[in-house]
Formats: C-alpha cells, structure tokens, sequence
C-alpha cells in the first residue's frame, strides 16, 4: 500500500471529555477529527487497492457493480446457511485472486459482521423474544414474569431457531459487507460512479457523487487544519458551554468556507472551458473479456440462485 | 439508524427502492429548476458539509458527547429537494467508503432519513416560521421563534425517520418470520424494535439534535446568513402532505451569482505590447457624480462593466509606466440595446492621418532645410 499521509498515522491516546465542574476537554474533537481521519485512510487505501492489477481489478466497471448488485440481491434472498456459506467461500475467492490482503480485508468484514450479525440480534438467540427448540438452558427463574406486555419464561434457554438466525444474519451481513469492499477495493470510486449511468442515473447526479467523494478528501483536511488552529492557542481545559459554542462556531465557519471554496472550483471551471453543460467522460468501451466476465457472474448468480 | 445489509428483506427494501426512485427524479427535477448547473459544485459541497457535520462530536452537559444527522439543519440551509440529494449521496458514499448502512438498504434509509428527515424538518420549520409571520405583510418572526422552530423540527425530523426505521424493521418477523426456524431477516417484531429504537430518540438523541441545530443556525443568524421566511402560501402548501411535494424550496445561500457574457470591455495600453496594467480607474454612468465602478485594470489592461442605461459613459484611467504617470479619460456612448455605440478615441488615434500628413511634410521641410543648409554652406566656402 502507498505510504499514508503523517497526520493520518498519528495515534494519540484519545480521553473521553471530563465530567467535572462543567469543564470538558477539547479532546471530544480529537474523537471527530479520528473519525474523518479514518474515511481518509479508507479513501486512500480504496484508491490505492484500486490501482492494483489483476484480472479482476482490469474488468468493466459496469461488469462488477453489476455483479456485486446482482449478488448483493442474491444474498438477501437465501434462507438456509449453506448456499449463503458457499458465496462466502465464492467471495473469498474472488478476494484471492483480486490479489488483495485478505487478512486484513476480513477482520473489518468480520468485526463489523460481529457488531451487526451477532451482537445487535444477540437477544433474539433466546427464548424470551420468541419461541423454538430449547438446546440448552441459561437461566432458570423462581417464575415466568410479564413485564410490560413482555413475556420472560421461567426458563431462558438458547433456542435452535434462535442460532440459526443468528448465523444466518451474521453470513447475510459479513456478505453483503465484503461484496462492497471487493467492488470499492477493485474499482475507483469515479468508475464506479460512472458505471452508475447504466441504471439511469442522470450526469448531474453522478458529477454530484464524483466531486463529493473529492470534496471529502479536502474538507477532512480543512477540518483538521481548523481544529489544530484551536488546539495549538489552548493552554488548558475549556468551559463546557464554551466548548459547544466553538463546535458550532466551527461548523458555521467551514459552510462558509464550503461556499468560498465552491465559488473558487467554479472559477476555476469556468476557466477551464467550462460552459454549464455537464459532459461526463464514459467509460472504455466493453473488451470480450468484460462480456465473458459478465456471463460468468450470471452463470454463478443462477447457480446460486438454484442452490 | 442507518440499516445494514441483511436486516431487510427482499420486499422491503425493494419496496423502499420502488419509492425512492420517482423522489430522486423528482428532487432531482426541482433541484435542476432551482440550482443551476454552475451551483452543482455547491451542492457537492453541500453534501460534503453535511457528511463532515455529522463527524463533529459535540459535548454535552454531563459530559457525554454526540453527533448529529444534520437532516433538518440541512433541509433549512439548502431547501428540502436539495437536501433529499445531497443527503442520499452522503448516505450512499457512507455506505460504500464507510460500510455504515447497508447498500441493498440505501433506498430504505434515504427515505427514513433523506426525505422523510428533510420533508419533516423543512416542512415543521417552514410551518411554525409563517405562523409566526403571520401574513406576508408583517415581517418576519425574530431570531427566538425561527430557533424554536428549527428546535422543533429537527427534533420532529429525527424521530419520524427513526420511528418509520423501527417500522421497516420490526416489520420483518411478521413477513418473513421462521420458515426456516429463526427469523430470516431482522430478529425483533414491532414490540419490541419501536420502543428499544424510539425511547432513545425521543430522550436523548432528538433533543442533542435539536440542541446542536438550535446552536449552529444561531451562529448561522449571527454571522448574517440568509435563512429564508416562508410566505403565507407556504402555509396554505404545508396544510396538506401532499402539497409539501410542489413547495418551493428553500434555497439560502447568502449570495447568488451566474455568469453571463454582457460586458463591455476597454483595453487601457501605453503602446501595442504594453498593457496598462492593475492601472487605477473610475467609471461614471451618464450624468453620475458618483463613480459607478472602481477598480484596477486586469494583467492586460482590460476594464469590464455591464453598463445599466444608456447615455454616455465617461471612464478615467490612471497608469504608471517607465514615462511617468499618465491619466485618460474616455467617453463610451451606449445604445439603447446598453450595446457599444461609439467611443471617444485618443486624440493622436482620432487624428492619425492629419497628424502622419503633418509629420511628413515636416519630416520633408526639414530634409529639404538640412539640405539647403548644407548647398549653401558649401558655396559660402566656396566664395572665400
């Protein structure tokens, strides 16, 4: 991967803003800047895994949003574990020969599979939410309770139905999840907008998703400029109220400074030759090698779909 | 709030999709009304502003942070078809760059958040300030109940699209519910997803988002930036829901400008290859004592200005060059077209053939004297 930026690196310790005495401190920013820092990291390792060779990484845009929509659909529509399984052992492999770390790939697939496929329906493995095959007992109470129009059995035990759709949800989401990475990490983002008119979706639309996504890049940067520019005249903590202040303070200023940029980008445009009409380039015209790709994802979709 | 991949089943989600289509092709229409092509950057960045907003975390009393969606915040600041765009696009790079929310659910959760967010947020807002205004004759309602009805609507907005999320989801069980053993989809039914997805909302996450709208658009008042009122026919509009699909939308941005090609333009010059540059000037309109425009010349000498009535127009320019400092000043007769009818040339340009005439005849005299001086001289040699 391409050498990230130095600021993007920087991993201080980050505290929670102090409770007491109406006193914070304005570290809660640090936890914002991180979080935009991240969509950089992301933004750039996106773009350098995308600039990568491989057969994959050479296919049609158009080929692969269509085959990760095609497949995204085809996840959401299986019931049983096996054939969901079997497009996750198909994903990896495409993973594989993507030539992509997959590793790495996986354990932000896998976490956030955990946060969303386990963690969020933990409750409904039980048997106080709804009823199943009891496969063995967690908690046993002096009597069943009705709290609230709830019921709690007397026994809470771990229900077969209750697991099944547990790894059902988890293999649903930690699909779905590493289909649109392997798009993301085969394909630029512009393409992928781009590919985007194949569904209809009118130029100015895709010029809004195009410059956004650059937007991004330069308003993470603004940001942090603007909250170093804070830290670096501090000397100590901050009262809460004035804290919010400047928080919002900031907010108002970077609109502004989002309509100063914009009225630069448009001179800048209009400089270049830009008339007001939106002429976006398209993408390379589809090689044989496109149209075998895309009947092999059909062919796969069927089989999936039959499965 | 934003719903992942696999939570919603085929039928919702598809269901959700079939609903936002004709909403984006009808934003999209009013917004290319309304924003011209050239303010598209502006609603990119419009998008970003709102993305970045959201990172914001923001301390609370009792030490806890949070953030906000921002939806209402933007619906006012943008208008509410412009922020059904540039929320949905923020939403779909989230899902794809960030993994938050799901991509089979963008439709789903551009509805909840998106439009029924902007909709709701813009629609109270709008609402509760032309109450306040009372008619469009009366000014508009003060800084105090403008915030109070951004308050209100934002805290509205948020809670709509979480309590149409918690429907969407708790929604599953009942249509997929346990063929298989299990539920296929979202595990939880109504019961339980309305109140463990709505009780924090209605508690805390919609009175942070009313708080931090509440305290952004302040900032926004106090640095002057334009929040549009609403006229008495938006009151009329917003009674009914359907209504609120044709309200004109709200664009505020602070300054509006486009570029049109309606200017007149001088070129200032010492000579041919050397261009009055960054050279002071004033420009008076027809009978103005005032001047109509300052400025500086740009890098080749040019003074553009758009004249607004007909009549002479008189132009002063001031430059310094490696001759010294020279002043011209210049009539421009505008048409009743406000095209170029004539203009006052420099004297020596008015008269370039008498002057070149003179020249020559001078330049003639004097070869002729040069050499009558000289025949003559050499006979008076001669005759000593």
């Amino acid at each position: 991967m391409t050498a990230l930026p130095e600021f993007l690196l920087d991993r201080h310790p980050l505290h929670p803003p102090g409770p007491s005495k109406h006193v914070v401190s304005v570290t809660f920013l640090d936890k914002g800047i991180h979080r935009l820092s991240r969509i950089v990291q992301s933004g750039y390792a996106h773009w350098d895994l995308a600039q990568r060779d491989s057969v994959l990484h050479r296919l049609d845009a158009r080929v692969k949003v269509l085959f990760v929509a095609l497949f995204l659909v085809i996840v959401s529509l299986k019931r049983t574990i096996a054939p969901e399984a079997g497009i996750a052992a198909f994903v990896l492999a495409l993973f594989l020969a993507s030539r992509l770390d997959v590793l790495t790939i996986y354990k932000r697939v896998l976490a956030v599979g955990l946060v969303f496929g386990v963690l969020v329906p933990f409750p409904a493995m039980f048997n106080f939410l709804s009823d199943g095959e009891p496969l063995f007992p967690v908690v046993h109470l002096a009597r069943p309770y009705e709290l609230w129009g709830y019921h709690l059995p007397q026994s809470i035990v771990v229900t077969r139905e209750g697991l099944h759709g547990i790894a059902m949800l988890f293999l649903r989401v930690t699909n779905s999840v590493a289909l649109t990475i392997w798009l993301m990490d085969t394909t630029p983002f512009t393409d992928i907008a781009k590919a985007l008119r194949m569904f209809r979706v009118p130029d100015t639309f895709v010029m809004v998703i195009t410059l956004s996504y650059k937007y991004l890049f330069v308003f993470t940067r603004t940001v942090e400029e603007i909250h170093l520019a804070k830290k670096s005249r501090l000397l100590g903590k901050v009262r809460g109220r004035e804290a919010r202040s400047w928080a919002a303070e900031r907010m108002t200023f970077l609109y502004r400074k989002t309509q100063m940029r914009y009225e630069e980008i448009f001179k800048v445009m209009v400089a270049r030759g830009f008339t007001g009409d939106v002429k976006l380039y398209g993408l390379r015209r589809a090689a044989a090698s496109d149209w075998w790709a895309a009947g092999a994802a059909l062919g796969a979709g069927v089989l999936f779909l039959r499965w | 709030m934003h719903i992942p991949d696999g939570y919603l089943g085929p039928a919702t989600y598809g269901g959700a999709w079939a609903v936002m289509v004709p909403i984006w092709r009808h934003a999209a229409k009013r917004v290319r009304g309304t924003v011209r092509t050239s303010e598209i950057p502006y609603l990119a960045m419009g998008t970003v502003f709102s993305f970045v907003a959201m990172m914001f975390m923001l301390p609370l009393p009792g030490g806890t942070t949070g953030h906000i969606s921002g939806t209402a915040l933007v619906a006012i600041l943008l208008g509410p078809w412009a922020a059904v765009i540039a929320i949905s696009i923020a939403l779909f790079i989230q899902a794809l760059v960030l993994g938050d929310g799901g991509v089979t659910a963008i439709g789903a959760n551009c509805f909840n958040i998106a439009f029924v967010g902007a909709v709701t947020g813009w629609g109270v807002y709008a609402l509760i300030v032309a109450a306040g205004a009372r008619g469009v004759d009366r000014p508009a309602p003060s800084a105090f109940p403008r915030l109070a009805a951004a308050a209100v609507a934002s805290y509205l907005a948020i809670n709509m699209g979480a309590f149409l999320t918690a429907v969407e989801l708790g929604c599953q069980p009942l249509l997929y519910g346990g063929t298989h053993g299990g539920a296929a989809y979202f595990p939880f039914p109504l019961k339980v997803a309305i109140p463990a997805i709505m009780i924090p909302h209605l508690t805390t996450v919609g009175a942070l988002e009313a708080a931090v709208t509440v305290l952004i658009l302040t900032f926004f008042q106090k640095a002057e930036m334009s929040m549009r009122g609403v006229s008495k026919t938006g009151v009329t509009v917003l009674v009914c829901a359907a209504a609120m699909l044709t309200a004109s939308p709200l664009l505020a941005h602070s300054i509006h400008y486009d570029v049109q090609q309606k200017a007149m333009a001088v070129r200032v010059y010492y000579s041919e290859k050397d261009a009055a540059s960054y050279s002071k000037y004033e420009l008076y309109g027809p009978g103005d004592k005032e001047p109509h425009q300052i400025g500086r010349t740009d890098k080749n000498g040019f003074v553009g200005f758009v004249p607004d009535r007909p009549g002479a127009w008189k132009l002063q320019v001031w430059g310094e060059s490696s001759h010294g400092f020279h002043g011209v000043t210049t009539d421009i007769e505008v048409n009743q077209a406000l095209g170029l009818q004539s203009f006052s040339k420099p004297l020596v340009a008015t008269y370039t053939k008498l002057v070149t005439g003179i020249s020559i005849a001078f330049g003639l005299f004097g070869i002729y004297a040069l050499w009558a001086s000289r025949a003559g001289a050499a006979k008076g040699e001669e005759r000593y």
